[in-house]
């Protein structure tokens, strides 16, 4: 009778107990959990807002930050990455929301994981029991997560088309000025020739003049190896240390100093933005190359408007003046050092260009593991070719003996003219050069000595009648080969001894730097 | 931080401020807020009426 009347109190409780539970839920929670939820997307929203501004405004001090070190040390296996701060909308702004949605992971966490701990560290009855009381807290979770999504899917959004935009007009920008960029540099058929190492590039590395700490000179990272827009810049980029450089190689030559990419030898000002002009001289050992290319650089300096362009020039072309002065003749050139390059700058007007003369030794031009080396060859458009007339056999045969006074005045090449050419051309032919494309003065030295040698009969300094002299020579055979390997040949006779009256000696290179679309002034 | 970045952190800022502004200022134009108004008067006026019962 006693569990009877136990299990019917025990039954009348738990109707009362899941009465009031209804009641509860019906009249307090239900109205009560729809102002919570309210409140709580609210509140979501708010946290998402305020955590996005927290990020924006600098006020959150975890946001990773992409620096200049960052992209210089960034691992990537074929380019060296320049020590610059990356365009915003690039990077940062990719951890930018990272930042953000750091922070609201952990608001949810917390709004999930706090109340939980809460009723763990109740006695188990209070929760079971009063359950009808966990629902607005869920609401509440429920209600400030989705408000948290939402509006971090608005500030997603904004971000993401804003970003969107920015890349698609970036985009388009960059391809114009890089166009650009190319384009005049194809134009003017610009490059950057280093005096040192021969390297022609398109695209010198850069140094900012900033205030960088000698540390970062000696590691290079005053050096922007790729000036030109991208990721790190559109119409400026920012350097590591502060400084704000023009972006593109027609702003930066302006500017900035150019430097070889690969030996980082100090270009001219004006470097890959100016026509740029290389002229390899080449012919036999004692042809009269270096003479041909003291007296052109000398008389070309007489002209208005036509200066050394760098400090290795100037010294090289004193060492010339010096030679004339002297009345002696020009030193054989060494085969153990690199050819002697100097570099003249002209300008026509508001245009400048770059003429590179490039004289090496005969023997190193002859031999193939040191004309391997002559990578400036590759990069010509134009070549001088000079030839001995003293090392033609037929002349040879038949004023050798006679005029032997003659012939030792002369030091006449030894080897072969035909050998000569072919030494230099196959090596072209064999660095993959397409010769016909490149235009070749043909130059006969020592005009004076032959003229003395042959007296009237001397061929007189005209392109037809030089060709026909030189095949009366029994020289058809290099003629035709010349005129077959080059889009286009010209034959010139000069005597660097006249050149200081007669200016005749530019004559070669007067007609090669037509093709380029360069007027060499008149010497004055 | 260069201040091209702090610029268009700040821009950024202001079009997500004029997206969410702009967006209320739509919703309601389009009725969505007086739509919102009327919901909660008539959810009031049910839970007084399940009060007063």
């Amino acid at each position: 009778m006693r569990y009877v009347v136990l299990f019917v109190a025990g039954a009348i409780a738990l109707c009362v107990y899941m009465a009031m539970c209804w009641l509860l839920l019906l009249y307090v929670i239900a109205p009560a959990a729809v102002v919570v939820a309210a409140v709580a997307v609210a509140a979501g929203a708010v946290t998402a807002l305020v955590a996005a501004m927290r990020v924006l405004w600098g006020g959150y001090r975890f946001t990773s930050i992409r620096k200049p070190i960052d992209v210089a040390n960034s691992p990537s296996p074929y380019v060296r990455r320049d020590y610059a701060w990356p365009q915003y909308f690039a990077a940062q702004v990719k951890l930018d929301l990272d930042a953000l949605l750091r922070q609201l992971r952990v608001a949810l966490a917390h709004a999930w994981a706090d109340p939980v701990k809460v009723v763990r560290r109740l006695d188990y009855r209070i929760p079971l029991a009063g359950w009808p009381l966990l629902v607005p807290v869920l609401v509440a979770a429920a209600g400030y997560t989705v408000g948290i999504f939402v509006l971090a899917a608005c500030v997603v959004l904004v971000g993401g088309l804003i970003t969107g935009a920015c890349w698609a007009l970036g985009l388009a920008a960059v391809g114009l000025l890089r166009g650009l960029d190319r384009a005049w540099q194809l134009a003017r058929r610009a490059g950057g020739t280093c005096p040192r190492c021969y390297e022609v590039s398109l695209r010198p590395a850069y140094q900012c003049p900033g205030p960088h700490p000698v540390l970062d000179r000696q590691g290079q990272r005053d050096l922007h190896r790729d000036l030109r827009p991208g990721r790190l810049g559109v119409l400026w980029r920012r350097c590591g240390c502060g400084q704000r450089l023009p972006t593109t190689v027609l702003r930066a030559a302006a500017k900035l100093q150019a430097r070889c990419p690969l030996c980082l030898e100090p270009l001219p000002p004006g470097a890959a933005a100016q026509t740029d002009v290389r002229i390899p001289v080449f012919g036999a050992v004692s042809a009269g190359k270096t003479h041909l290319v003291m007296a052109t650089v000398l008389a070309m300096l007489r002209g208005s408007g036509v200066d050394t362009a760098d400090g290795h020039s100037a010294r090289t072309v004193a060492g010339y003046r010096s030679i004339v002065e002297r009345g002696g003749s020009a030193p054989k050139t060494d085969a153990s050092q690199p050819p002697v390059a100097v570099t003249l700058e002209l300008r026509n007007g508001r245009r400048r260009a770059f003429v590179h003369l490039f004289d090496a030794a005969g023997e190193a031009l002859a031999d193939r593991d040191q004309n391997h080396e002559l990578a400036y060859l590759d990069r010509a458009r134009t070549l001088a070719f000079v030839l001995d007339p003293f090392s033609i056999q037929e002349l040879r045969d038949q004023f050798g003996v006679v005029r032997a006074d003659l012939f030792t005045r002369a030091n006449p090449a030894r080897e072969a003219p035909e050998d000569a050419y072919v030494a230099t051309v196959s090596r072209l032919r064999d660095h993959g050069v397409d010769t016909g494309r490149q235009r070749l003065a043909f130059v006969l030295s020592k005009q004076d000595l032959l003229d003395q040698l042959l007296g009237g009969a001397a061929p007189p300094p005209d392109h037809d009648a030089l060709r026909g002299w030189l095949l009366d020579q029994q020289l058809d055979n290099l003629v035709t080969l010349a005129e077959r390997d080059f889009r286009a040949v010209r034959y010139f006779l000069v005597s660097a001894d006249r050149a200081a009256a007669a200016g005749s000696v530019t004559a070669p290179f007067r007609w090669l730097l037509r093709g380029e679309r360069l007027t060499l002034p008149e010497p004055g | 931080m260069p201040f091209s970045h702090r610029l268009s952190r700040a821009l950024l800022s202001v079009a997500i401020l004029a997206a969410l502004a702009g967006a209320g200022y739509e919703a309601d134009r389009h009725g969505v807020t007086a739509r919102i108004v009327r919901l909660e008067h008539a959810y009031v006026t049910a839970v007084q009426r399940l009060w007063n019962r």
